[in-house]
Order: C-alpha cells, then structure tokens, then sequence
C-alpha cells in the first residue's frame, strides 16, 4: 500500500468544427489496487478551458488548483476572460521551474472568444505544444494510430464525441492501468450553447 | 512660515488644511511650463506630437526624444521632466515584457497605463521620494473580446483597437480622445475640442456603432460629390497623415510667441497593424511650411474684412 496514487490513465482532447472536446477515462490506481473506479480526471479552469491530468495525483490536482486561481486573478485584471494559451502558459510555468520533481502529463484545452478554440498539451519535463488534437497517459500509445488515422479537423460535434468515446474505449480496453466509464467535457465555440460534462459506457 | 504653502509644502506625507498635497501640484507646475505635448486617437491609429524647445545649435536635433517605444503594441510620450520620464519608460517596458512572458498575449493598454498611474501614485507617499515631474501619454493597441466582436461585425480581421490614456504626476489614469498638456495647452486644447468626433463610439455597443458606420459610410457615398465639403472633419474620420499635419498646425497655433523660432516637432505614430513608428523631421518641416503660408494667408485675409468692415463703417458715419 505505499505505493503513491497514479492516474495510469487513458486522457485527449480534440478540436472540431465549433469548439473542443475533452475526454479520460476513471480509473485511479495505486500499484495494482485501483483506489477509485469513477474518479474525475478532467478540471474546470476557468468557465470554458478545462485541463485532463495525467500522472501523481496528487500533483496534477495541485497544478489544476494553483492554475485555476492564477486564472481567475488574471481574468479579474484584464477584466474579461482568459485566453485558453494564457490557461497553458500559466500551467507552463509550474510544469516547468518543478520539472524534476513533479510526475504530471497535462492537457489543457478550452476556447475563448479571441482565438477560438484551442488544445495544448502540456507534457512531463515543461514544455507546452499547441496541436489539434492530444492523447496521453499510458492508454495512449495503443491508439496513436487510431487517432492518426481517424481525426479529421472538420468533424462536427457528434463526430468528434463518437471519435473520443472510440478511441478511449480502444486504449481502456488494452491498458491495464486506464477502466471504469468514460468522462467528456463538450465546449462549444458559440457562447450560446452551454458546456456539457457527461459521461458514457465504453462502446467496444 | 508664510506665503501658499504655509509650512505644508515641503513634503508629499502632508496634507494641507485644505486637503492639497503642494508638492504633487508642484510637480504639474513642472508640466505646465515644459514644452507643450498633443495626442490625438483616431479610428485605427494614435499618434503624439510634442514641440521641444532648441537646447542649443550644436545639439543633433534627433536627441532628447519625448516618444518612446514601449513595445510592437504601445508607445509612451513624456512631457515635463525628460529624465523621470525616462524612469516610467524603463519601468513600463520591463512590465510589458514582464505580462507578455507570464500570460502569453500583449498586456492590454488600459492595464498598463493603471500600473502606471500606480506605480506614479506611490511616489507621492513615501517621505523619501519626490513625485514625478511628468504627464504620460500612453497609447497603443489592445487587442481583447471587445476588438474581436468590433471586427466580426465588420467583417474585419481583429488586429485590435486604439486607446490613449493620459497619466498626472499624482497617478490619475484618464482614458482620452485626445490630450494636450504643457505651455501651449489650453490653445492646443480648444484646437482639439473641435477635432471632437460627432459621436462617442464608446457610449455604444459594438453593434450599434458598426450599423451606425454603416450608414453614415452609405450616406457619404450618397452625398459625394455634391457635400464634399461639408463632410466635417474629426477624429475619427482623420487619416495618420491628414492628422499629423493637424498636429503640426495646433502645436504652430499654441507656439510660444515671445520666441522668435519654433522649437523642433516630433510626431510619431502607432496603430492597428502598425508599430510605433516616428514621422521623418523632413516632412514635419516640410508640413511647418505648408501649415505656416495656410495660417499667413487666413490672416490676411482676415485683415482684408476686417479693412472693409471698417472701411463701411466709416463710410456710414460721413
């Protein structure tokens, strides 16, 4: 039992036509005792950028927390919201002055009414990269493939849902270290439709 | 311990008995007797003009800037005391830098200029320090949701709007559509008043003012040709060029008499998809020029009605 509470996950984030969506799986493990079957791994920062944490939990939680209320300072001075890049640099900044000593795998995603919307990926050692599309944790390397061959940046909303319900289903089904449901955070570009955070049954 | 300050003078930690703190209104003095400083914030663009009095024949006239640049996006002008101009300037460049590197966008320009103004404010606090001698003019490009919705109803690519805030020794923060300050200011200001544009773009919401341009630009078509003349002009309807020789014509107007020769004018500009960027002296003295023979010969010909008028005055009376 001491063994450190890891997140051996399943997490991505894709961007489609109108917003983003971000998807993980619930499986929190210590060792090979899973600590928490139905465990959220994916954080509001702000009302419309959220982050999937990958890694120490307890880590990736601080991280989420310190950047959540950086963000919400910042978007008091500037007197609107933040930009998704301000969400990752501001994440950035932790990941990489306590590289050595933090175990974190970071997706931070989200829109805003500048930019529109937007994925950084955030890994272990400090840098952040801006891509359409971001898998990680370790039930990410058996569907690199399957994301390679299936994005496609013009899929609309139901699509894209289906293309991340697939994709998790397929690495929870291989890693040992990533089960339970899958989680999603829809994020619409328009700021009429409202963000959804559901969850679904593995489709496999 | 007689005369205005009555003793309440001599430190900033002192209110007078009339709630004044002399040494900060000292400090406008400063500014009031320096050379005189405009700003005016167009449509899409901003620019500062100052008159600097000749120092002396053997100095290259490109020295003692009053523009500076802060960054691509904002520039600074100093009146009054050049060198704690200077100060604000190093200090507002490190800030800028400072927000771009935590929060990977350009500060917005009203931030920076209330950083500013709180970075001014705390000099006139402490017992150890004097106020700055200086009124700032900040202005630059802000781009934020409220440009980005301006520029979706224009169907417009968002490179951001202009803002100019105007800065006083005892740190107030004003947001202007033009600014004047030093000797020549209160003819500079009457100048600018009239520039004033017929409507205020920020009492509307981005919405109404993009209709509203639409219809005046719809009118204006109509119109050409016959009313051209009569299109007023005003500050958001002024181009950087046609502005610039307005600058140069309100700071010939707000010239010191007593002096015989101008001081040198320096003007420099920023804008949306621009950077700060300085007029050549070349065409500012070519601009003096044309400005000067306009300004001669509207004189003259005032004189001439005024000849006649008299001239019919007294004719009545014989």
């Amino acid at each position: 039992m001491a063994e450190p509470v890891k997140l051996g996950t399943t997490i991505m984030s894709v961007k489609y036509a109108g917003g983003v969506i971000l998807g993980a799986d619930t499986r929190t493990s210590a060792g090979s005792y899973v600590a928490n079957r139905v465990s959220y791994k994916i954080s509001k920062l702000s009302d419309r950028i959220y982050c999937c944490r990958s890694g120490s939990a307890a880590d990736t939680r601080f991280l989420a927390d310190v950047t959540k209320t950086n963000l919400s300072m910042h978007s008091s001075i500037i007197e609107e919201p933040p930009l998704v890049r301000t969400a990752a640099r501001l994440m950035r900044h932790y990941t990489y002055a306590y590289r050595e000593h933090l175990s974190a795998g970071l997706i931070v995603a989200g829109v805003d009414e500048i930019e529109g919307p937007k994925v950084f990926q955030l890994p272990s050692g400090g840098s952040a990269i801006e891509i359409p599309v971001a898998i990680g944790g370790s039930g990410s390397t058996f569907i690199t493939a399957f994301v390679d061959a299936n994005y496609r940046p013009d899929m609309n909303k139901a699509e894209a849902l289906q293309f991340v319900i697939r994709a998790i289903s397929h690495a929870m089904d291989r890693d040992g270290s990533s089960g339970g449901i899958i989680r999603t955070v829809v994020i619409p570009e328009s700021e009429d439709e409202e963000v959804a955070e559901e969850w679904h049954k593995t489709v496999l | 311990m007689s005369g205005i300050g009555a003793g309440y003078d001599l430190s900033v930690t002192t209110f007078s008995q009339e709630g004044r703190i002399f040494q900060v209104e000292y400090a406008s003095k400063a500014v009031e007797t320096r050379g005189t400083m405009l700003s005016m914030r167009l449509d899409d663009s901003i620019l500062i003009a100052t008159e600097k009095p000749t120092l002396s024949k053997m100095a290259i006239s490109s020295s003692r800037r009053r523009v500076y640049r802060i960054s691509s996006h904002i520039m600074m002008g100093v009146s009054g005391i050049l060198a704690d101009g200077r100060a604000i300037v190093e200090w507002a460049r490190e800030e800028t830098s400072r927000f771009k590197d935590n929060y990977d966008r350009d500060i917005p320009v009203f931030v920076l200029a209330e950083r500013v103004g709180n970075f001014m404010h705390a000099y006139t606090t402490h017992p150890s320090v004097r106020p700055f001698g200086t009124t700032i003019c900040l202005c630059g490009v802000t781009k934020d949701v409220q440009s980005a919705r301006a520029s979706r109803a224009a169907k417009k690519p968002d490179n951001g709007r202009p803002e100019l805030f105007q800065i006083t020794p005892s740190g107030d923060v004003n947001r202007m559509h033009a600014m004047a300050v030093g000797k020549g200011r209160q003819v500079a200001r009457v100048e600018l008043e009239k520039l004033l544009p017929p409507h205020n773009r920020d009492a509307f919401t981005i919405e109404m003012d993009a209709q509203r341009r639409q219809v005046e630009a719809a009118r204006d078509t109509e119109e050409e040709g016959e009313e051209e003349a009569a299109a007023e002009k005003h500050l958001d309807n002024m181009t950087l060029d046609i502005a610039a020789k307005e600058a140069v014509r309100i700071l010939y107007l707000a010239r010191d008499a007593s002096e015989t020769e101008m001081g040198e004018i320096e003007i420099c500009g920023i804008g949306v998809g621009m950077i700060p960027t300085f007029i050549p002296a070349e065409k500012i003295k070519n601009l003096l020029e044309e400005v000067k023979k306009e300004e001669e010969e509207e004189s003259s010909d005032d004189d001439e009605e005024t000849d006649e008028a008299e001239l019919g005055e007294s004719s009545e009376t014989e």
